[in-house]
């Protein structure tokens, strides 16, 4: 019994001896070693939602199994609360070392002079690009420097509750425009009361949607916005009859809805039956956490893209999110490393599951499927989603001027409050030349 | 003979100072505190007041910009000060006078009086709290408890959403005046200090119950009153977590207090701080406040009763 044992031992000690070592070798960080690091507490910030949240800390927990002299500062918040803190961080030059970056604001991130230019790195190849495509490098360009590397792909993806249009026998098709999406909206809402919730907040997406719909690649321009007053009726004009059909659901009964917290979007989280959509405006890579929220209703969500009159001008591939290195680091070779790992390492992207989009990396991506579809079902779905859009899309518009988080804030989340009025006190032409005037008063100010 | 009156003098100036550096000693913290987390801060937020500032680049000085498109081209300043006096003047009276209520009918002795007490108080140690504020927005969902109970009683409120334009500010009336502990406890010690000659007098006079109360305890009771009023006041004016974390102003701005709108300004969900703008919004807060309890003191001669 004791020589059984003592073999078992012997077993074990010999088994992980000759696992660990081997994975300690596989991750892929680039040139430094992040062990001569010393103690080091690695900050890291990004917005979120449950499934991301879960897979970025077991992708870094992993990173300090192999290198225990590094230990992580992990800071997640919802959308709206990340900019804010960030920003409050910033002015204290206190940054975590990796920050996750939006495309729209990047430019306004490196005027303030917060993200670190990442060429050298590259240059040297701590940081390794060479198997992400150029086109997608650029994206994180500013000027003649790099300052943020793109975390996956994606695009923007209505995703719906497939259960519930196939019990009707509703067909959702692709390259959906604005008046089929109106149709089945009507039909869903006239047979089972459930709506839809279009243009609410303080996002610019939809009306960046729409005037790409009307042939402007941009709606931002340094003065103020590019469409006119005119052209931009029609945006509220859409919300006004929705609300006016009982479809689109007017602002009391959003009242107390949370909007930027994923897993309580009336999609998939029915806080009142008042108030459930059959349809969500969102990104590709969310239907992962999506459909985590829904299965407990039994919803097996399906994703089209985003109503428009003319989707293919209107529809972009977008660079779902970015890591960025902030000049606040201590250790910037470290912070490099870590990056090259979540870049390009197989290891820590199966872990990540793809949640922020398709990676960047095209061998990355290729190895991971597998694994990751086993553990995400939605991920194929989302994979021959982007194939097709990446055929039916026009090239993304610039990343947002630095007034434009002024404006959603003051004059595009109060417009849309009023047009989503069941009374409304504003016509849609008064909607939009107020958005028209007050847009080119904030750039004028700024 | 001349040296020793000045050795005797300056002997018992090093006296004196060393009683006053111990006290300058002992109330050191709160000196610090109050210079680093009051008035510097409120030196600096005036200065700020006239400048633009982002936190992020230094401040550039503007003048009274900020102070003219407050008043001039700022309707949501008017809006948030609108909800914010609605929000004073009503809450703040049902306050003191729901808190009085309930400190007469605790007046009586009983054996549990004790227990009352603290399970009556404990709402506004706990009310000003994150918990108590998550805790009312889930109680007053649609789906929540307060509508589970009234559609029992009223079946065609059903499904009422509470958070819409009009009734989002009486959920927060509400809870402050279910956080009326505070004021409870003075009108408690208050009442307990009505000498109980004047009950006696009165009965003997043929005084009823009402009679008495309007003419013994209010009276007697008119200093306290006050104090509790502009106590109060000047906290509902102040007052921001609830609104922060139970509606954020939603919907419309219709329940927007000025301190939400102002931190708003500071700390935006997206684009820059306008950390001067809010700087002048806090001034000009200041002064309201100031001129509501100015005239809040100069009625008390009109209304409040001294012995």
């Amino acid at each position: 019994m004791k020589k059984l044992f003592a073999l078992a031992i012997a077993l074990i000690v010999v088994l992980s001896l000759s696992v660990l070592p081997a994975m300690a070798d596989g991750l892929v960080v680039g040139t430094y070693d992040p062990a001569s690091a010393g103690e080091y507490e690695l900050g890291f910030g990004w917005w979120g939602n449950q499934v991301r949240d879960e897979v970025t800390k077991a992708a870094a927990d992993f990173f300090t199994e192999n290198y225990p002299n590094v230990k992580f500062n992990l800071n997640t918040q919802v959308w709206n609360n990340y900019w804010s803190l960030m920003s409050t961080y910033a002015a204290n030059n206190d940054l975590p070392d990796i920050m996750q970056q939006d495309y729209a604001f990047i430019e306004q991130w490196v005027a303030a002079g917060d993200l670190l230019d990442l060429t050298p790195y590259i240059e040297s190849g701590a940081l390794d690009l060479s198997k992400v495509p150029q086109n997608i490098i650029d994206t994180g360009k500013v000027g003649e420097g790099i300052y943020a590397v793109c975390a996956g792909v994606n695009a923007p993806a209505l995703l719906y509750n497939k259960t519930l249009t196939d019990e009707l026998g509703i067909e959702v098709p692709q390259n959906i425009t604005w008046d089929q999406f109106a149709e089945i909206s009507r039909k869903i809402f006239a047979e089972k009361g459930i709506g839809a919730v279009y243009g609410e907040g303080n996002s610019e997406n939809q009306p960046t949607y729409y005037a790409r719909g009307l042939g402007y690649q941009a709606m931002w321009g340094d003065e103020g916005l590019n469409p006119t007053a005119e052209e931009m009726t029609g945006y509220y004009q859409r919300i006004m009859d929705g609300v006016a059909e009982g479809w689109m659901f007017d602002t009391d009964k959003m009242a107390g809805v949370n909007l930027t917290d994923l897993a309580q979007n009336p999609l998939v989280y029915g806080t009142s039956s008042d108030v459930r959509s059959w349809a969500a405006f969102a990104f590709s890579n969310q239907i992962a956490a999506y459909q985590k929220a829904a299965t407990a209703d039994g919803i097996e969500l399906g994703i089209t893209n985003w109503a428009s009159d003319d989707p293919v001008k209107s529809n972009y591939m977008k660079p779902s999110q970015f890591f960025s290195i902030t000049t606040d680091t201590k250790n910037p070779d470290l912070a490099v490393a870590f990056l090259n790992y979540l870049i390009n390492d197989p290891q820590a992207n199966t872990i990540l599951r793809a949640e922020r989009g398709v990676p960047a990396n095209s061998e990355v991506a290729a190895a991971i499927a597998e694994e990751v579809t086993k553990v995400d079902p939605t991920y194929g779905l989302v994979v021959d989603y982007l194939a097709f859009v990446e055929k039916n899309s026009s090239p993304i518009f610039p990343p947002l001027p630095g007034y434009s988080g002024t404006v959603n804030q003051d004059v595009l989340l109060p417009l849309t409050e009023e047009a989503h009025l069941a009374k409304p006190t504003m016509t849609a032409e008064q909607c939009a030349k107020q958005l028209i005037e007050d847009t080119a008063n904030i750039a004028a100010d700024y | 003979m001349t040296a020793n009156p000045i050795k005797k003098c300056a002997r018992s100036e090093s006296w004196l100072n060393e009683e006053s550096i111990a006290g300058y000693v002992f109330s050191l913290p709160f000196i610090i505190g109050f210079l680093m987390f009051m008035l510097i801060p409120m030196v600096l937020s005036l200065y700020y007041s006239f400048c633009k500032y982002d936190i992020q680049t230094p401040p550039e000085f503007v003048g009274l910009n900020n102070y003219i498109r407050i008043f001039t081209n700022d309707k949501v300043f008017t809006k948030a000060l609108t909800v914010t006096c609605y929000y004073a003047f009503i809450g703040t009276p049902l306050k003191v006078i729901f808190a009085l209520i309930v400190a007469l009918i605790l007046n009586h002795e009983t054996r549990a009086v004790g227990l009352y007490r603290a399970v009556y108080y404990l709402p506004s140690i706990i009310g000003g709290s994150v918990a108590v504020a998550i805790l009312w927005r889930r109680l007053f969902e649609s789906t929540g408890t307060i509508n589970a109970i009234f559609s029992n009683v009223f079946p065609s409120l059903a499904g009422f959403n509470w958070f819409s334009e009009g009734p989002a500010i009486w959920v927060l009336i509400i809870l402050t005046v279910w956080q009326f502990g505070s004021s409870m406890l003075i009108f408690l010690s208050a009442l307990k200090q009505i000498p109980r000659e004047l009950y006696e007098a009165s009965w003997v006079d043929g005084a009823n119950g009402i009679q008495q109360f309007t003419n013994v305890t209010l009276p007697m009771l008119t200093p306290t009153i006050f104090f509790n009023l502009v106590q109060q006041t000047i906290n509902s004016f102040l007052a921001f977590t609830q609104c922060k974390l139970i509606t954020n102003g939603q919907p419309r701005n219709s329940t927007l207090f000025y301190t939400v709108y102002q931190y708003n300004k500071a700390f935006p969900a997206q684009g820059k701080s306008q950390m001067g703008y809010a700087s002048a919004l806090a001034w000009i807060m200041l002064i309201i406040v100031s001129v509501v309890t100015m005239l809040l003191f100069k009625s008390r001669s009109k209304w409040v009763f001294d012995a």
